[in-house]
């Protein structure tokens, strides 16, 4: 069981396990995450489960697909980490991602 | 599903899940379209089944719709991709992913949140014109005051069409969103609306291929899809649902979250002591009205939470019970004013936007307000359910 460790804007951690197979946001949401909203259930549709990932030594994120790069520039407080998190899919490899979610989803 | 007799109940339906109401037209509806889903809900089997308009399924449970619209493989938007009532078919509406997730991002490229910012100043300067000349009445009729006029010129000059020809506009989009149901019957006066507005939106593609402006129809053309500029049919698909989607739901939202601040004093009280809170009641309003009713249709034969529903059954997602959940706090925040899955609500952010400033020029010239005597029917039901008239009694703001 992989271990994330979410970071809300005002520094405040959160310590979330998550099953292989789930999306980031999907472990948010179902833990009450601050700062991730999901509306769209992770349809790539709405882009208000962005977050910024700093991944651990061994820990190889697929790269984000090109409209999750499209969706990404239509936003706003983006930077070179930024990730939308229903595009996430979790396994062991992730144990120890820090993930720091922003104040608000919305400009 | 039988249309020539629209009252049976096909055989697959157990008698025992359907119900005797009319999401479209029962009197109720029109006083208080919440309150009588509440009251439905209440009596009603989780899914329902509703003899009415067709024949359609009813839910109204928050994972149940949740699940339908995310789950494109089961129920799927391509019903509406031929078009209907003499419509063009719709894009992106009508498709199912991955077809749809291109032509998605073409118009979130339009919508976007950084794009909509920009159109903040103006907004503000239509919303202050507006409210200012509020100031100082008892009672206004807010409807043709601020919540037709403002996200109608706003829209107007986003697509590029003339702001002076909004209200004919208008009238034609409701015409047709008001059609209860993709698989209904012709209707001549729907037919006619669809005609006009495909002249309307011809003349205006037509115009920005020869010369670009500053508006959504120029970008359009500047899009690609699969490495191909958009087609002609395309670009009309586009825009037809730009049109549809544009023109009435803001001035809904609007006058349906006036209405809740008018009936919750308290809430006015806090807004007034803390301005700052205003994003979040806008999510709290359009929370407690949401006003559409998305529909779906069964892709194929399925079993969905023990209810047997066959291939072209059409779904009702009842969006407010989903939204306002029993006994939850009204701060819960999840809610399906603008849907869910990959259809939600392309236009949000634009409509978060002029909601937000609306109110914030509403509270800094009105003082506390109310709800004017109307015992009248105001609302009307359906999958875009209405606010038609709201009558508000002001007082001056307090020093």
């Amino acid at each position: 069981m992989a271990k994330i460790h979410f970071v809300a804007f005002d520094g405040s951690r959160e310590e979330v396990e998550c099953s292989p197979g789930q999306t980031l946001m999907s472990v948010a949401v179902e833990n009450g995450v601050a700062g991730i909203n999901g509306d769209c259930g992770g349809a790539l549709a709405c882009g208000t489960c962005h977050v910024f990932v700093t991944e651990g030594p061994d820990s190889k994120l697929p790269p984000p697909s090109e409209f999750e790069r499209e969706m990404l520039s239509l936003g706003h407080n983006t930077r070179n980490n930024s990730r939308l998190s229903c595009q996430i899919w979790l396994d062991e490899s992730v144990d120890g991602l820090e993930v720091h979610t922003p104040e608000s989803q919305y400009p | 599903m039988n249309q020539s007799s629209p009252h049976t109940v096909p055989s697959h339906i157990p008698r025992d899940l359907v119900i005797d109401f009319d999401a479209a037209r029962d009197p109720a509806l029109r006083y208080d379209v919440f309150k009588r889903l509440d009251e439905i809900r209440q009596s009603a089997p989780p899914i329902a089944f509703s003899p009415y308009n067709g024949g359609h399924w009813m839910v109204f449970g928050q994972n149940d719709i949740q699940t339908v619209l995310t789950s494109p493989e089961r129920f799927t938007n391509t019903h509406l991709g031929g078009g209907s009532q003499g419509g063009p078919p719709m894009i992106p509406l009508g498709m199912d992913p991955p077809e749809h997730t291109p032509w998605r991002m073409v118009v979130m490229k339009l919508l976007g949140p950084t794009r909509m910012s920009q159109l903040e100043s103006a907004i503000r300067d239509k919303a202050v014109e507006l409210i200012s000349a509020l100031e100082g009445l008892s009672s206004c009729e807010f409807i043709p005051s601020v919540a037709e006029p403002m996200p109608i010129s706003v829209f107007m000059t986003l697509m590029g069409l003339p702001v002076e020809r909004a209200e004919e506009f208008r009238t034609l989009a409701v015409k047709v969103v008001s059609g209860v149901s993709p698989t209904a019957a012709a209707d001549p006066e729907i037919m006619a609306a669809n005609q006009a507005i495909i002249g309307i939106l011809s003349e205006l593609i037509a115009e920005r291929s020869q010369a670009p402006r500053d508006d959504l129809v120029s970008a359009l053309l500047q899009e690609q899809v699969g490495g191909e500029p958009i087609g002609g049919p395309e670009l009309m698909s586009i825009c037809y649902v730009l049109f549809l989607g544009g023109l009435d739901t803001v001035t809904n939202a609007m006058a349906f979250g006036m209405r809740s601040l008018a009936l919750d004093q308290e809430l006015q009280e806090e807004i007034r002591q803390d301005p700052t809170q205003i994003p979040a009641v806008v999510e709290r309003l359009l929370k407690q009205n949401a006003f559409i009713n998305n529909q779906r249709m069964v892709k194929q034969d399925i079993t969905f939470n023990g209810v047997v529903m066959k291939a072209g059954d059409i779904v009702w997602n009842i969006n407010w019970s989903g939204s306002n959940v029993p006994g939850e706090p009204i701060t819960v925040k999840k809610h399906f004013a603008f849907g869910s899955g990959p259809h939600m609500c392309a236009g949000m952010h634009l409509a978060r936007l002029e909601l937000r400033v609306m109110y914030e020029t509403w509270f800094q010239r009105i003082g506390r307000f109310t709800l004017s005597a109307d015992n009248d029917a105001i609302m009307q039901g359906g999958p875009l359910m209405h606010i038609k008239r709201l009558k508000l009694d002001l007082q001056p703001l307090q020093p």
